[in-house]
């Protein structure tokens, strides 16, 4: 075993092996930092290359990029408020907090040496595991992947937000959201609302960014000149290092969920960050300091979703079943470069295994090193005045989703979607809690009807069940004993005042509506079809219920109501409305449907630079330039079709690159 | 032994009007041309590397080497793609798709929200992929030796057999143990690697894939045995053992030995439109609807040469096994009988996945 380690170590100082581990990890930073790629696309994007590379080259670069996507995918999300990949989405929740607040750079410190810390364990972790997992792994059977998936979901107990049924519908609504599109059960469209789109489920990228970015660039937009509120950028280099220090404990707890996350099949890497997001506020002190930019709600995300490839690689080495959607890409690359994963390849060709190993260490290194000398770089973003940014956001986003089915139906399911999550941040509607619920949509659906299918009750009986039950338990109890006590005042001058219930009342009749519509679709199916969705959305209904007595009965201000235009920190008069903008972006999609996407957001940018910030014409017409060749290389490097409008349909005229 | 139908005739009757003339068009030539070549799955899976393996070295052998991308466009299991590659995309031999048995599947079953025919796509090359079904030895008692012995050990066995969705290229093996006689417990929602991780932790006792993941992942262990292969259909139309697996009983030989007389009626009738749909056009390449003889002669040229590429004949056993190879109106013909079933075996199809499974072709 040391014999293969140090051959491996000594194949990966080769200077070709070094330079392809280097240029994977540049690779991986710079499809972490835009929004919407990860290691999946990133390793599609290295497909051609690695046909006709030697192996350990090969596996060095698909490494390196897997490696670090997750650790530069931070920077979106602590300095924007957009997560970058779906494994950073709670990041946001604290770490953007901490950048409004001019401590941008703190938080960028304390998250990059987690993700070192959770890389290099993970990497620790998968050295022994390679030899030692497998009959833990094969262990883990329907039963213990259901309670998994329960464990999982019991986190939203903590994440419900002040309202418990306002929580609780947010996740029942996840839940309804995942249940659109092919049902995994029978393949059957369900609720498709006669589109050809959702034949598939919706894209998790889609859902992330709508309940994230655009709440979050529509707000901003509003109320601020610049992220940072003060305009300043804060040292805190040391003081992130200090940060995570003084919580390494955690971040090593965190950095074991991640790997265990990871490895086991039945959750998906997507969960991760919310699954030790959770874990921070159910197991430290002053939880009511979560959301609000602890450093402590960064920590433990960013530790866990580097681990999280450590422990995703065991499976897909061991028994060749890969446990994420990178995970399988790099396994088509492993496929390409003549290695045929599973026990053999730990047997056979331990060396490679190392390298593997070895290459995870190292790219996490070399990934946090470039990321920290970037940083200061790159948080100067949130001293620029907003305006100026966010367009380009607006580009970036829609830019991002469309990399979900490369179609059309991919931005206007972004911009339906945004709408969902621009009113769900304004009445106080926990969308972390409707996500949870979307990501594990399927796997509840499918762990549920195959546990009961292949044990019945007797599930229960197994070792591993009874354990996760426990947690699962001591989760709940976590959540309920002690709820977090709420510091804002209620008073009718807040935004939980119990006048003016208007625009809340539409909202939840809206919400109604659509539960009931999918409860009505699912009647029309069999069992194995119809069955997920009315149970769905029957707990969608027992929380909407008493939600809407609630808000139809008390006459005092409340936890029930909110609305955050109303109270003293709602955005003055002075402020557009967040209708302003939402219209502003469907503007920008008519216009694509007109001249094609990259002409469409072309001319957006243009007139929001030129007309809405006053930039000067031809600086604003210059950052729209830019911008499209932005796209243009893009789309020659990941072989993309940008979506087209009736100028190139109809009309069928053909633009020259990069306009097309 | 493939059921003749008017689909059947009309696509011989096409295919022959398609034959090579050998007077290619010497004008044709794609010099300086980029051509597109769709992938309807996303990177990294069996279709996107049996296409990037390929595309490499088409280049080299069209006529004025135009630049080759591979553009995936995953969506639907490969509906999407079809459906705006049968309507919109060009047919001057600057487009052309890796289809495969999902993008056939749809259409074979009539589902509705498949809006092309591939009939009328031009066929260059089709790939056939051998399958089997196999189980844990000791668990079913399957010993690969006698399928008699082998049939009656599996009526008495408590079978757990995991797949994704009923209508699905996995109906093959649910109407082959139907037609056997065979009951067993069937989980759905489990994609083929799901499937196979349940049945690596014993969740599973049978499992179905294509012969080179089996081979691969099993081949060489004592205690999973595989139980049939679907064959594979010769040149004269009759079906021949699986090549990977020559000693395999294929189905047929399985059920005569089990039942006693060779397979026939409506539900033999399906099983072989799911098997040409599987097996026999799990890839094909194709061209537009409406593209010139002259394209199509141009391309059959260059992917035959492609094919004797040692990069590529050395790499293409790892990604579709050793199947023989079919081109042009062979491809069609393949294409034309794994695509049509006659309104009697539509029939029987709905009432076995109504009675068995609640649910149906419509």
């Amino acid at each position: 075993m040391l014999d293969a380690a140090l051959v491996a170590l000594s194949q990966l100082s080769d200077p070709t092996t070094l330079l392809a581990l280097i240029a994977g990890v540049v690779m991986g930073l710079l499809v972490g930092i835009l929004p919407g790629l990860g290691g999946t696309a990133g390793l599609a994007l290295l497909l051609p290359f690695v046909f006709g590379m030697d192996p350990t080259p090969a596996l060095a670069m698909m490494i390196g990029l897997t490696a670090v996507t997750t650790t530069s995918d931070t920077f979106p999300s602590v300095l924007m408020g957009i997560p970058g990949t779906s494994g950073s989405q709670a990041t946001v929740m604290d770490g953007f907090p901490m950048a409004k607040r001019g401590e941008g750079t703190r938080a960028l410190s304390a998250a990059f040496v987690s993700s070192l810390f959770g890389g290099i364990f993970g990497a620790f972790v998968l050295s022994f595991a390679v030899v030692a997992a497998k009959p833990i792994i094969l262990s883990i059977g329907f039963g213990e992947q259901f309670m998994l998936v329960v464990l999982a979901l019991s986190m939203v107990g903590i994440l419900t937000g002040i309202n418990v049924w306002k929580g609780l519908a947010a996740c029942a609504l996840g839940l309804m959201l995942g249940a659109l599109g092919a049902a995994p059960l029978s393949g059957v469209q369900r609720a498709t609302f006669g589109t050809d789109y959702l034949l598939d489920p919706l894209p998790l990228v889609i859902v992330g960014l709508a309940m994230f970015a655009t709440p979050e660039i529509i707000d901003l937009l509003r109320r601020q000149s610049t992220i940072s509120q003060t305009g300043k950028l804060g040292s805190g280099w040391l003081k992130g290092l200090r940060d995570w220090a003084s919580n390494w404990w955690l971040s090593l707890r965190c950095a074991v969920i991640g790997c265990i996350v990871g490895a086991l099949p039945g959750l998906g890497g997507s969960v991760v960050d919310w699954i030790a997001y959770g874990h921070a506020i159910q197991t430290t002190k002053n939880r009511e300091k979560y959301g609000t930019g602890d450093v402590r709600g960064v920590v433990a995300p960013e530790s866990a979703n580097n681990a999280k490839e450590g422990g995703a690689l065991v499976p897909t080495l061991l028994l060749g079943i890969p446990g994420s959607g990178s995970m399988a890409i790099l396994l088509g690359g492993l496929l390409i470069i003549g290695i045929d994963p599973g026990v053999e390849m730990v047997t056979d060709h331990l060396d490679l295994v190392y390298v593997i190993i070895w290459s995870l260490a190292l790219a996490n290194v070399l990934g946090a090193g470039i990321a920290f000398v970037l940083a200061p770089q790159i948080a100067k973003l949130t001293t620029v005045r907003y305006v100026l940014l966010a367009p380009f956001m607006f580009g970036i986003i829609f830019f991002a989703a469309f990399q979900a089915t490369r179609g059309w139906g991919d931005l206007i399911a972004l911009f339906l979607l945004s709408v969902l999550g621009v009113y769900m941040k304004r009445f106080g509607w926990p969308r972390p809690a409707l996500l949870i619920g979307f990501v594990l949509a399927e796997n509840v659906e499918s762990s549920v009807y195959q546990t009961v299918a292949l044990y019945g009750a007797t599930f229960l009986q197994r070792p591993v069940v009874i354990v996760l039950l426990i947690l699962t338990l001591l989760s709940v109890a976590a959540a309920v004993f002690y709820k977090t006590t709420h510091h804002d005042p209620m008073t009718e001058d807040s935004p939980y005042k119990s006048t003016g219930l208007g625009p809340q009342w539409v909202f939840f009749a809206g919400v109604v509506a659509f539960t009931l519509y999918i409860l009505l679709d699912a009647q029309s199916y069999n069992q194995l079809t119809g069955l997920y969705p009315t149970v769905a959305a029957c707990v969608g209904l027992a929380c909407l219920v008493p939600l809407g007595l609630n808000m139809a009965f008390r006459r005092t201000p409340g936890a029930t109501f909110f609305d955050a235009e109303h109270g003293s920190g709602a955005p003055g008069d002075e402020c557009r409305s967040a209708e302003f903008f939402l219209g502003l972006l469907l503007g920008m999609l008519l216009l694509s449907s007109l001249v094609g996407y990259v002409l469409g957001i072309a001319l957006f940018i243009f007139l929001f630079l030129w007309k809405w910030a006053e930039v000067k014409s031809h600086f604003a017409a210059l950052g729209a330039i830019a911008f499209v060749l932005f796209l243009g290389i893009l789309s020659d490097q990941l072989t993309l079709r940008y979506p087209t409008g009736l100028l190139q349909g109809y009309l069928g005229v053909d633009l020259p690159w990069p306009l097309q | 032994m493939i059921p003749f139908t008017r689909r059947v005739a009309l696509g011989m009757a096409a295919a022959a009007m398609l034959a090579p003339t050998h007077s290619i068009a010497q004008d044709f030539s794609l010099e300086g041309e980029t051509v597109t070549w769709i992938v309807p799955f996303s990177e990294g899976g069996g279709t996107d590397r049996l296409t990037r393996l390929l595309a490499s070295t088409l280049t080299e052998h069209l006529p004025g080497n135009p630049n080759i991308i591979v553009l995936n466009q995953p969506g639907g299991g490969s509906v999407t793609a079809a459906n705006a590659f049968h309507t919109d995309a060009p047919n001057d031999g600057t487009t052309l798709i890796m289809a495969s048995t999902s993008t056939f599947l749809p259409v074979l079953l009539g589902s509705n929200v498949a809006e092309y025919d591939p009939n009328d796509w031009v066929a260059i090359t089709g790939f056939a992929r051998g399958a089997t079904i196999y189980g844990i030895t000791e668990e079913l008692g399957v010993g690969g030796t006698d399928p008699a012995a082998d049939h009656e050990a599996l009526i008495n066995a408590d079978i757990r057999f995991g797949l994704e969705t009923p209508i699905s290229a996995e109906m093959l093996d649910l109407v082959s143990l139907h037609l056997l006689g065979i009951d067993a417990r069937v989980i759905f929602g489990l994609s083929s690697s799901d499937a196979e991780a349940a049945f690596l932790r014993g969740e599973m006792n049978l499992n179905t894939d294509n012969i080179r993941s089996y081979t691969g992942d099993w081949g060489d262990d004592p205690t999973v045995n595989p139980i049939w292969t679907y064959g594979v259909i010769g040149e004269d139309g009759s079906l021949l053992e699986d090549p990977d697996l020559p000693d395999v009983p294929t189905f047929q030989e399985f059920y005569e030995a089990a039942i006693g007389e060779a397979p026939s009626g409506l539900g033999y009738q399906l099983q072989q439109a799911l098997m040409n749909a599987k097996v026999m056009i799990s890839k094909a390449i194709m061209l537009p609807p409406g593209t010139p003889d002259p394209i199509r002669d141009a391309y059959i040229t260059a992917m035959q040469a492609v094919l004797q590429d040692p990069e590529v004949v050395a790499a293409l056993p790892r990604e579709v096994g050793s199947m023989p190879l079919n081109f042009g109106s062979e491809t069609q013909r393949a294409i034309a009988a794994g695509t049509s079933m006659d309104p009697e075996v539509r029939d029987w199809a709905n009432a076995f996945l109504m009675e068995n499974y609640d649910t149906s072709l419509d």
